[in-house]
């Protein structure tokens, strides 16, 4: 058992051919949460959204959030990059149309090439063996997380859209400056525009965090998602998933889920789990009047 | 080979543990859903030839629909609802209790939408104008009944009868007929 487990501390380099995925999980270096651990995130691809209903009937909007061959590619230490890291990657791209500097990358981490890299800040406890699978029971029903994703490009804008400046009025003389900036700065002190003042330009393509956002719906089957309410950006796109940072110690999930999996959850108890989990809303039914 | 327990300290010593820790069943996880997680009716995926979003919606429908809802909405179902019926909705209260409200007026819209599906009825109440928007796939809606079919509606849409109505809202006879159908059905049952 402690050369296997030495081997896998390793870092699994050579010893596994490039396409075979690994579900070696933390369980074998047993790790302990803490209320300081932070555990990794995941890397997700926004399918659409849709609506379900609770078990009070109340109609809820979710984004349905599809975790794609996520793995583990390299783990960024203190001693040789200065802070503690997992450089996850998702949904594999064909070896062709790889460049040869990244396909050696993957070839050392030993896992398929991927589309997309992305790095999750982790204390040293949560760190997870490179090719280590990341599946959507990572999150459990009824838990918080922050979605991360680049916004739907806009285009050039005006300030009115981009900024929520009030333009000028309808009528009553005003010519042609409807909805224009108006002034731009003072008069001969400072005698400039300062750096940074609020124009019209490009709108969109920049990163959101949503936060706290209610995941209701864990799909093993599929390795799907569903949070509740909207996630940035376009289908199809990268979304950076983790837990919520605003909800700290056990407001992060109802108590009877707690605690998280941690560094991550066990394949094998994924499969013991049923295809669908619903987290539930709770509370006093809405539709009854308090007395 | 390993055990999945955790040290949360004090707090968490009331919690059972969820996942079979001993050693004799290490090997075979077993998984119970705790109180605040439910488990729906399960589908096996066939992801063959649609995407994500089209398979789960199709799920979706089949779980809300297992009452044989959707053959209200299904064109060439004898019992599929038309512009124009005079239909009676009853809807739960709330999922905790058994008492439903009812509201009889005409479909006059129908919006097939698959999981999302609605339809808007019509009536006229004290005088006042109500129209209700159902959610075909609600689990508060508790039954949707045909009281009379519609004649001679040449519309997918009728907003015209919220200015032109004529007779359509006419509806307390319909009403009074269905209310001692029903009450003879009880009593012969």
């Amino acid at each position: 058992m402690t050369p296997l487990l030495n081997t896998l501390r390793a870092g699994l380099g050579a010893s596994l051919r490039t396409e075979c995925r690994s579900f070696v999980t933390a369980a074998t270096q047993p790790a302990t949460w803490t209320h300081k651990s932070v555990r990794t995130g995941v890397i997700a691809r926004k399918k659409g959204m849709t609506a379900m209903w609770d078990e009070w009937g109340v109609r809820i909007p979710v984004t349905v959030l599809q975790v794609e061959n996520c793995q583990v590619v390299k783990v960024l230490n203190e001693e040789t990059d200065g802070y503690t890291a997992l450089q996850i990657g998702s949904t594999d791209r064909t070896e062709k149309n790889v460049t040869k500097p990244m396909l050696g990358h993957f070839q050392k981490a030993g896992v398929s090439p991927k589309r997309r890299l992305i790095e999750f800040h982790v204390t040293p406890d949560a760190v997870l063996p490179v090719g280590t699978e990341l599946l959507a029971s990572h999150f459990v029903p009824g838990q918080f997380v922050d979605c991360a994703a680049p916004t739907m490009g806009k285009g050039f804008q005006g300030a009115m859209k981009r900024h929520g400046f009030g333009g000028q009025p309808a009528s009553h003389g005003t010519s042609v400056t409807h909805r224009s900036l108006g002034s731009t700065g003072q008069r001969k002190d400072p005698g400039k525009v300062f750096k940074g003042k609020k124009m019209a330009g490009r709108m969109g393509g920049e990163q959101a965090t949503v936060q706290s956002l209610k995941v209701m719906k864990i799909d093993n089957g599929l390795n799907l998602i569903y949070v509740k309410g909207a996630v940035p950006g376009v289908d199809d796109q990268f979304v950076k998933v983790r837990d919520a940072v605003k909800k700290r110690g056990d407001r992060i999930a109802p108590a009877d889920v707690l605690p998280l999996p941690f560094p991550t959850v066990d394949p094998k108890l994924v499969k013991a789990m049923p295809r669908e989990l619903v987290a539930k809303t709770g509370g006093a039914d809405p539709y009854v009047m308090k007395e | 080979m390993f055990a999945f327990t955790r040290n949360l300290g004090a707090r968490l010593s009331g919690i059972t543990a969820r996942y079979a820790s001993t050693a004799t069943n290490a090997a075979k996880p077993t998984y119970t859903a705790p109180a605040s997680v439910s488990v729906p009716a399960q589908f096996k995926p066939n992801i063959k030839g649609q995407g994500v979003m089209q398979l789960i919606a199709k799920e979706e429908v089949k779980r809300m629909g297992a009452d044989g809802r959707s053959r209200l909405f299904n064109k060439s179902h004898p019992e599929c609802l038309r512009p124009g019926d005079v239909v009676l909705v009853e809807t739960l209260n709330s999922m905790s209790t058994d008492k439903t409200s009812t509201f009889v007026g005409v479909l006059i819209a129908m919006d097939r939408r698959g999981l999302h599906s609605n339809f808007t009825v019509r009536n006229v109440v004290l005088k006042v104008g109500v129209e209700m928007k159902y959610m075909l796939y609600s689990p508060l809606i508790k039954s949707v009944r045909v009281m009379k079919k519609g004649e001679g509606f040449r519309r997918a849409k009728l907003f015209y009868l919220r200015d032109n109505p004529g007779r359509a809202f006419r509806l307390e006879g319909l009403v009074k007929q269905d209310k001692a159908a029903q009450a003879k059905k009880t009593t012969k049952a």
